[in-house]
Formats: structure tokens, C-alpha cells, sequence
């Protein structure tokens, strides 16, 4: 014991000298800052500078939150989904037809549409109300950083808040890359990523491709139940993704300015049983439409149409066409009750998928800005979205539209002018032309082809000043006119910047929305409300305190805001079997909440998330939890990394169940449509990722990085109610605990 | 009920957490760096201090003062943060055009009021002083510079408001600079590819 006390003792010594001797050793050598002092001059100035505070100071008019690519990775997200559903007050929420299609943020969850927030690539708008695609497949490798604005922002900025997905600078980042990744369900993804100065144009291209089954469903054939008089039991299937992106940015100098040109490209399809989830699968053979047209499969039931109106007949289906309750309600289909002996040859079969969902989208923008001028500058946008929806299925219960193609052109303009460093003002105007085609048919023959279109003009104006040292006032108007109307919105904000760590919002805004054109122009018969008030109209007020020192950024945030004419579906007639797609606007929700906010770094090594959301609605007759957002958010994660090379993350998304749920009653009239109760639950992710090169001390290795991550670790059976369909408690929303691997290579 | 529910269960989640953690250090005992660093495709960002040195730096590099006398090798510096002047004293042993930097930390004392008369050895021929510097008044100034002193500030109010040569700013999170030429004397010349890296100036 002596003798290890001794030699304890001599180590403790020996320390104590090494540790002195390497203080009292000369100015040691810092590489950062010889770095810098050996660089070019004018390549100094190019370089980023690294943020004092754990975040930035955010004066911007808007609740902010950026999320860089660092953190993205950091976290093992697969797709934006992942990372939205850690944000505060989010949540991406679906319906039977159109699976995690919709941002839920601040209590607004109605509708399948995305309605309500506003997608862009490096500011320019590509979102539309399928958005699908983009949470599930957007390639995240080509971000540099994704900031997220809540409530009302600027006079530039969406409804109820936007997601901007900025891509990567060439001269920051001129790295290419290529990644990897495979999983549980059948995940797999590949992604190629340039960015490269090519002779004075800066490119960024990022091809992808992603593959994977998800969510397992257990369906029941609450039909059948109802109209065949059979009972079939439930059968489990799981829906399948496939998705392929291309997006690029190209950016050069001109003498006259800037130019930069997005295009974004993707192309997604969607195996599932969803749409008519309620109905088991059901064994089909290949068919044409009678166009010559193969349309798919048929099923071993044989369909024996009827057509009313003199066409062909037979004993089973009945086609109508005939006006009800006075407007005409398009096509509609009416069951013959059979007999059990004539839908004796249902055949059951799993994992085999009732209908493809697929969606384009194309979107391209030529942007311009001027050259660097004292105290103005010019921007100039033309933009063209595109998308392309075709949704195929053989169900008889319902007419559908299966084919939708939109188009949007947009031109905009506006300038800036600074003639004081503390006032500047902006300018500008937005012309929209929209048009769509909708191509109605049912089973076997076109029924009907729609087009539609409209203009939307908006002009703007924004006038920043700030006075007495700490206060920036922001105020701004819009106006807005289409056919249909013309509208003015007005919002005001004023940012106090308390002392260097304190500061406090307070923004006010109006906004008006207008609908999808397809919503607007085609489906008005159908969609009761939407035609008295076409846009939709937001108010949203905020009020936020934020502080933020070296280590800690922490901010409270008290929303309040109304929206109008929301149209979620009518419960009573949402159904598509006995009438058509209805909608009704609930006149007036109130949302109001409190949203906190935590980002700590004690170390340079450990980072901590957390954010808490509180939040409830009622409508203008004083009903509560009308929507299916949650009261309660709780989301808290961590992430740390070692000398060695490694970087371990965990993250919790904690969601109460749903505020409004689907009535038991009307539920239970479908004996078979009751899915689990759509309760609260967590989702675990916990993410480990390592530099090769690092951690095996090995050079070669250093363009490496490997990770592996497991999804929902706690293996919660999750749910969400069913949004559309509401004669089915609920739908499976997340699948079970899984495992990915991830590979990226990084090419200098 | 439901939000303390929520509460009680996040917590459960957060115990849980925390013990993935203790058994994570428990078993890897690793030291930490900074998940930043680790992070492929993350930008390199530089400090804000480090990168204005190193911009000064290139300054006393680029300018021409006229009279030998003035490259005294004196950078003052006026400032509150430890970062800058952990930036700055690295400048100090560098030589620039013959003329080896030596860096002086201005505090509060020295700009006290009795501040004595330096002689033109003494005088700064850079002064560089920061958005948190203490308040300093004309007359302490005039005993530290000398009209062959290039005055650098750092103010987001513009140059006008400075009163100095040369304005750092923070544009698009990077360094840019402002040049007041009207401030500039004989006795300094700016070469043009300063004034071609500009992002305005005042002629």
C-alpha cells in the first residue's frame, strides 16, 4: 500500500511540474491565427465569423429559429420531417390520403392541406398544399441551414409562419459529398452533393434518391361491414415511399449584379392502402380503362356498372350524376346493397397496396439582385412552380379526382432603401398567374376535365426605423387583389434591445391567404364556405422575451391569433361514399399559447435543446379543442462529442394527445373502423456518428464520417386521429423502433 | 392535468436520458471537443476578435506612412473584451515593414484625464478601438495620437458617426470596412487595393 501511495504521489508531483513547465512556456502558437495572418487580404474578408453567443441576437421581426446543418447531423435526421417534428410547436401531421403532408405549428391542424405555412428555397416560395415530398425526401445534405419563422414576420414572409431551406455557399462550404444509408422498412437513400466553383460560378447540384416502407396499418373493412354485409377481419400492410430529388443553385456576377438561378426538381410515389384504409386489400388483376389506357388492377370483384343515364347497366353500382340539394355535386356513386353470395370472391391479401399516390414537383427561379450600392439595392424574382398529382385507385366507393396539374408563374420586384443607418424601407410588388387542370374520372372511363385559372396582385411596403439606441420599429402594409376581392393587411413590430443580453417583441400582424387554385376555382361546389370568402384571413399577435449570453439563449413567447374561413372537413359528410368531399368553415378559431425555449452550451462540447409548448383553440361558439393539434409539446435533446471523434446525441419529442379527438359514437356506427385511441406519446431518437479518420487516428480516413441512429427507441405504438376520414378513430402515424446506418464520403 | 402529466412524463424521459448519459461517460470516459468541429460540411467559422486582428494586421501591412517616424510599431488598443485582447497581443512581436508590433492595452488609467503628454515616440500609429472601449474624450485622445495615427473604430452606426479613418462593420456575418478619406492626412497614404476591398468610401 506504501508503495502505491509512493508512487501516486510521484505521479501527482510529476503532473504538477509538467502542468507548470507548460505554463511558463513562451506565447504559444495559435494555427487559427496564423492562419488568418498568412491569408490574402481580400480573401480574409470572405470568411464567416463565428457567433460570440450560444445563438445570434435575433432583431428580426418574426420568432426566429435557425438550425444549421451541424445540428441537423448532429441529430441523425433522416428527413425534414425529423427535424420539424423537434421544433417548437410543431408537428407534421397527415390524413389517410396524403401521409405527413401538413406542418401543424402554433394549434393549427385541421386539414390535410398545408395550408397554413410557406416553404422556400433560399427564400423563394415552393411549397404548395401537398407538401409531402418535401418533408419526407427533401435532401438535407445540400443545407447549410434551415430557419424556421413563427407567427407573424416580415412583410415578405407566409400566414402562420415558413420554413426557408437555404442551401449551401459555394465559398463556405466548397465540399462535395456523397452519402449512404440503410435501414429498417426497407430504408435506403442516396445522395450525391457538389458545390464547386466552376469558373466563376458557384454551383451547388444535390441528386437524391430515397426508398422505404413505413408506417404499419392494421385495416379494417368498415364498408364492407356497413353496405356488403360481410365481415372481414383486419389485415396489416405497410405503406411504401420511393422519392427522387435534383435540386441545384447556380450563382454568378455580372457587371449590372447578382444572379442566381434554384430549380428544384422531385418526383414521389406513395404505395398505400390509405385512401380507402378501411377496406382491406384486396387481390386485383391488370385492367385498361376501356381507353386503352392500363389503369392499374382490378379487383377479383366484379364490377357491375350501372350508368343512369342510359349508358350501360348492370346490377351492382349506380353511377349518378344528378344534382343534390341543389348544386351539383359531380359525379356520384351509389351502392346496390349485394347479396353476401355475390361478394363471396373478396380475396384478402397482405401488403399488397390499394392505390398509388404520385407527385411532381418543378420549380425554378431566376433571381437578380443589384451590385452592393450604398443605400439602395434592387431584387427582381421570376419564379414557376409546377406540380403534378395522380392518384390511382380502384375502389367504387367514391368519386376522385385522380389526376390534378397546377401551374404558378410569379413576378416580383421590389427595392430596398437605406438612406440612414437607422431607416430603411422596402418597396415592391407581386404578380401571380395560377391555372390548373383537374381530370376527374372513376373507374373505367374520363369523366371530366376542368381547367381553372387566376391572377393575384399584391403590392407592399415596409418601413424599418430604429430609434433611441434599443428600439426598432417595423411597420408595413400589403395590399392585396384578385378577382374575387381585394384586401389590405397591415402588421407592426417593435424590438426593444433591453442591454446586450436582453431583448423583448412585440408583433402584430394581418395576413390573408389565398387558396390553392384547385380549392378556389374548381372544387367551389364542393367546398361549402370557400366561395363566399376565398381568402383566408390570419391575425396574429406575439409577444416574446429572449435572452442570450455566451452560454445560454432562453426565451418565453405568448402567441394569440384567429384565422377565418379554415376550412377543416364537415364531419358529418367528409365521407366520400354517400356524398362528396364537403368542407365548412368554422368562421373563426382562437389559438393562443406559450411557447419556452431553451439552448445551452456549458461546454464546448455539450450542447442542450429544449423547448416547451402550451397551447389551445375555440371557435367562435366558444367550443374548445377544435383542432387536432396537441395542448403539449415537450422536446429536449442533447449532443456531445469527444476528442476521439465521435458525437452522441439524444432527443425526445414529447406530444400529448390530441385536443380533439374523433367522436367514439360516430366511429362505432362503423363497427370495424374503431383503430387504438389516438393517445399522447414520445419518440426517442438517439444518433451516433463518427469521423473515421479520427477516431482510428488514421489520415486517410479523414473524408469519412459514419453514423448509425435509431428511430423511435422506445418502440411506441404511435397514432394520430384520423383528419379526413373521420369515421375512423385513427391512423398509425409512426413506425416502430428502428435502426439506420449512414455512410458520407467528402470529396475535397 | 395534462400538462403536469406531460411534465411528469417528460421528466421520467428526461431521468432516463440523463442515465444513457451517466452510463455513456461511465463506460467511455472520453474528453469533449466541440460537436461543431466534429460536424462534416459545417462551415468554419472564425472568431469575430481574431478575424478583425488579423484585418488590422493587414492594414499596418498595406498603408504607407509617409514619415519614418511615425511607424512607431504601437498598436493601442481601447477595449473591455478579453477576446480582443487576447487577438490583439498576438499581433504584439509581429514585424510589419521592418517594424516589429507592440501592442498597448489602453485601460481606463491611461485614458484617464491625467493621462500625461506622450512624446511623438510614444504615439499610437494604429489605434483600434472597440464597440464596448471606455468612454474616451478629445483631449485624452490627442495625447496618444498623432496626426500620422490611423484610427480604426468598430461602430454599426457608420463612419460618419466615428470620426475615425477607417470603420469596421459586420456585413452578412464577415468583416467589411468603411474608409473616411476626408479623415485621412498627407502623411498616410491608402494604397488603391484597400480601397478597392472598401464596402464604401467617403471621398
Amino acid at each position: 500500500m506504501k508503495l502505491v501511495m509512493h508512487y501516486l504521489n510521484r505521479s501527482v508531483i510529476a503532473l504538477l511540474l509538467v502542468s507548470c513547465s507548460s505554463l511558463s512556456t513562451a506565447k504559444k502558437i495559435d494555427p487559427e491565427m496564423e492562419e488568418l495572418l498568412s491569408m490574402d487580404f481580400a480573401n480574409l474578408l470572405l470568411l464567416p465569423m463565428a457567433s460570440k453567443r450560444v445563438q445570434e441576437i435575433d432583431v428580426e421581426p418574426g420568432i426566429v429559429r435557425v438550425i444549421s446543418q451541424a445540428e441537423i447531423q448532429a441529430y441523425g435526421a433522416r428527413h425534414l420531417r425529423d427535424v420539424l417534428d423537434k421544433q417548437t410547436s410543431m408537428q407534421i401531421i397527415g390524413s389517410h390520403f396524403v401521409p405527413h403532408n401538413t406542418t401543424s405549428l402554433r394549434a393549427s391542424a385541421s386539414t390535410q392541406e398545408d395550408d397554413t405555412i410557406l416553404i422556400l428555397i433560399n427564400g423563394r416560395p415552393i411549397s404548395s398544399t401537398k407538401n409531402y415530398d418535401i418533408y419526407q425526401s427533401f435532401p438535407l445534405s445540400s443545407l447549410k441551414q434551415i430557419e424556421i419563422m413563427r407567427g407573424p414576420g416580415t412583410i415578405l414572409h407566409g400566414a402562420v409562419g415558413s420554413i426557408n431551406l437555404v442551401t449551401h455557399d459555394v465559398k463556405e462550404t466548397p465540399l462535395s459529398t456523397t452519402h449512404l444509408s440503410s435501414g429498417d422498412f426497407g430504408y435506403e437513400k442516396k445522395s450525391f452533393n457538389i458545390n464547386k466553383n466552376i469558373e466563376g460560378f458557384d454551383l451547388t447540384l444535390t441528386i437524391s434518391e430515397h426508398e422505404f416502407d413505413n408506417e404499419m396499418h392494421q385495416v379494417y373493412d368498415s364498408q364492407a361491414s356497413l353496405f356488403y354485409f360481410i365481415d372481414i377481419p383486419p389485415v396489416d400492410y405497410q405503406t411504401s415511399y420511393s422519392y427522387k430529388n435534383a435540386l441545384s443553385t447556380l450563382k454568378f456576377n455580372t457587371l449590372l449584379g447578382d444572379f442566381k438561378i434554384n430549380s428544384f426538381y422531385s418526383d414521389g410515389s406513395v404505395l398505400h392502402a390509405r385512401p380507402y384504409f378501411d377496406l382491406n386489400s384486396v387481390a386485383f388483376e391488370p385492367v385498361d380503362d376501356g381507353l386503352g389506357n392500363d389503369i392499374g388492377n382490378e379487383s377479383d370483384i366484379i364490377f357491375d356498372i350501372e350508368l343512369v343515364n342510359g349508358f350501360e347497366s348492370g346490377p351492382d353500382i349506380v353511377f349518378e350524376t344528378e344534382p343534390e340539394s341543389g348544386f351539383d355535386n359531380g359525379p356520384e356513386v351509389i351502392f346496390d346493397a349485394g347479396s353476401d353470395e355475390e361478394f363471396g370472391n373478396f380475396s384478402l391479401e397482405e401488403s399488397s397496396s390499394l392505390s398509388t399516390l404520385e407527385y411532381k414537383r418543378h420549380f425554378f427561379d431566376l433571381g437578380y439582385v443589384s451590385s452592393d450600392q450604398a443605400d439602395w439595392q434592387i431584387y427582381a424574382n421570376l419564379s414557376y412552380l409546377a406540380t403534378e398529382e395522380s392518384f390511382l385507385s380502384f375502389m367504387p366507393s367514391s368519386d376522385y379526382i385522380s389526376n390534378v396539374n397546377t401551374d404558378t408563374y410569379i413576378a416580383e420586384a421590389n427595392t430596398s432603401y437605406q438612406p440612414r443607418k437607422n431607416i430603411k424601407l422596402l418597396l415592391g410588388g407581386r404578380y401571380t398567374y395560377r391555372k390548373a387542370l383537374v381530370t376527374t374520372r372513376v373507374p373505367f372511363f374520363i369523366l371530366e376535365n376542368t381547367k381553372a385559372n387566376n391572377t393575384i396582385r399584391l403590392f407592399y411596403s415596409q418601413l424599418d426605423y430604429g430609434f433611441l439606441n434599443h428600439f426598432k420599429l417595423i411597420s408595413g402594409i400589403q395590399y392585396g387583389d384578385s378577382e374575387d376581392e381585394s384586401l389590405l393587411s397591415p402588421r407592426i413590430s417593435l424590438i426593444t434591445q433591453i442591454n446586450t443580453n436582453w431583448n423583448s417583441k412585440l408583433l402584430y400582424r394581418r395576413s390573408y391567404r389565398q387558396h390553392s387554385i384547385t380549392d378556389d376555382e374548381i372544387f367551389t361546389n364542393t367546398l361549402l364556405g370557400s366561395s363566399t370568402e376565398p381568402w383566408a384571413k390570419f391575425d396574429v399577435f406575439d409577444a416574446q422575451l429572449n435572452y442570450i449570453d455566451k452560454k445560454l439563449a432562453v426565451s418565453i413567447t405568448y402567441f394569440n391569433s384567429s384565422s377565418n374561413s379554415t376550412r377543416p372537413s364537415d364531419p358529418l359528410t367528409a365521407r366520400g361514399i354517400l356524398s362528396q368531399f364537403t368542407y365548412l368553415n368554422f368562421n373563426k378559431i382562437h389559438y393562443s399559447g406559450l411557447e419556452f425555449e431553451i439552448k445551452s452550451k456549458p461546454t464546448r462540447a455539450f450542447q442542450l435543446d429544449a423547448n416547451i409548448t402550451y397551447q389551445k383553440t375555440k371557435d367562435s361558439a366558444g367550443t374548445r379543442n377544435v383542432t387536432y393539434a396537441p395542448k403539449a409539446m415537450i422536446k429536449t435533446g442533447f449532443s456531445y462529442a469527444t476528442n476521439q471523434g465521435l458525437i452522441f446525441s439524444l432527443f425526445n419529442s414529447y406530444f400529448s394527445a390530441s385536443a380533439l379527438q374523433n367522436n367514439d359514437e360516430f366511429v362505432n356506427f362503423f363497427p370495424l373502423g374503431n383503430n387504438p385511441e389516438a393517445k399522447s406519446y414520445h419518440l426517442l431518437n438517439a444518433n451516433v456518428s463518427m469521423q473515421a479518420g479520427i477516431f482510428l487516428n488514421n489520415t486517410a480516413l479523414n473524408n469519412i464520417r459514419l453514423s448509425l441512429s435509431i428511430d423511435n427507441l422506445l418502440d411506441e405504438e404511435i397514432w394520430f386521429p384520423s383528419i379526413q376520414d373521420i369515421d375512423v378513430l385513427s391512423l398509425p402515424h409512426h413506425a416502430g423502433r428502428s435502426i439506420y446506418f449512414n455512410f458520407s464520403y467528402r470529396f475535397k | 392535468m395534462g400538462l403536469i402529466d406531460a411534465i411528469f412524463t417528460s421528466i421520467k424521459s428526461l431521468c432516463f436520458i440523463t442515465l444513457l448519459i451517466c452510463l455513456s461517460l461511465t463506460f467511455s470516459s472520453l474528453s469533449f471537443s466541440s460537436p461543431d468541429q466534429e460536424t462534416e460540411q459545417a462551415e468554419k467559422k472564425y472568431s469575430e476578435a481574431k478575424l478583425k486582428a488579423a484585418v488590422v494586421f493587414n492594414f499596418m501591412r498595406f498603408i504607407q506612412w509617409q514619415k519614418a517616424a511615425s511607424r512607431t510599431g504601437k498598436l493601442c488598443l481601447i477595449t473591455q473584451s478579453p477576446d480582443y485582447l487576447q487577438a490583439f497581443s498576438y499581433l504584439s512581436g509581429k514585424t510589419v515593414k521592418q517594424t516589429t508590433i507592440q501592442l498597448a492595452h489602453l485601460t481606463k488609467d491611461d485614458l484617464d484625464i491625467n493621462t500625461p503628454q506622450t512624446n511623438g515616440k510614444d504615439k499610437c500609429q494604429v489605434l483600434f478601438t472597440t464597440k464596448d472601449k471606455h468612454s474616451i474624450d478629445k483631449k485624452t485622445l490627442n495625447k496618444i495620437v498623432s496626426k500620422d495615427t490611423l484610427t480604426i473604430s468598430e461602430s454599426d452606426n457608420g463612419i460618419k458617426n466615428t470620426n475615425t479613418m477607417i470603420n469596421l462593420i459586420n456585413h452578412k456575418n464577415r468583416v467589411a470596412f468603411e474608409i473616411d478619406l476626408t479623415n485621412i492626412n498627407p502623411g498616410l497614404l491608402i494604397p488603391s487595393q484597400v480601397l478597392r476591398l472598401a464596402k464604401e468610401v467617403i471621398q
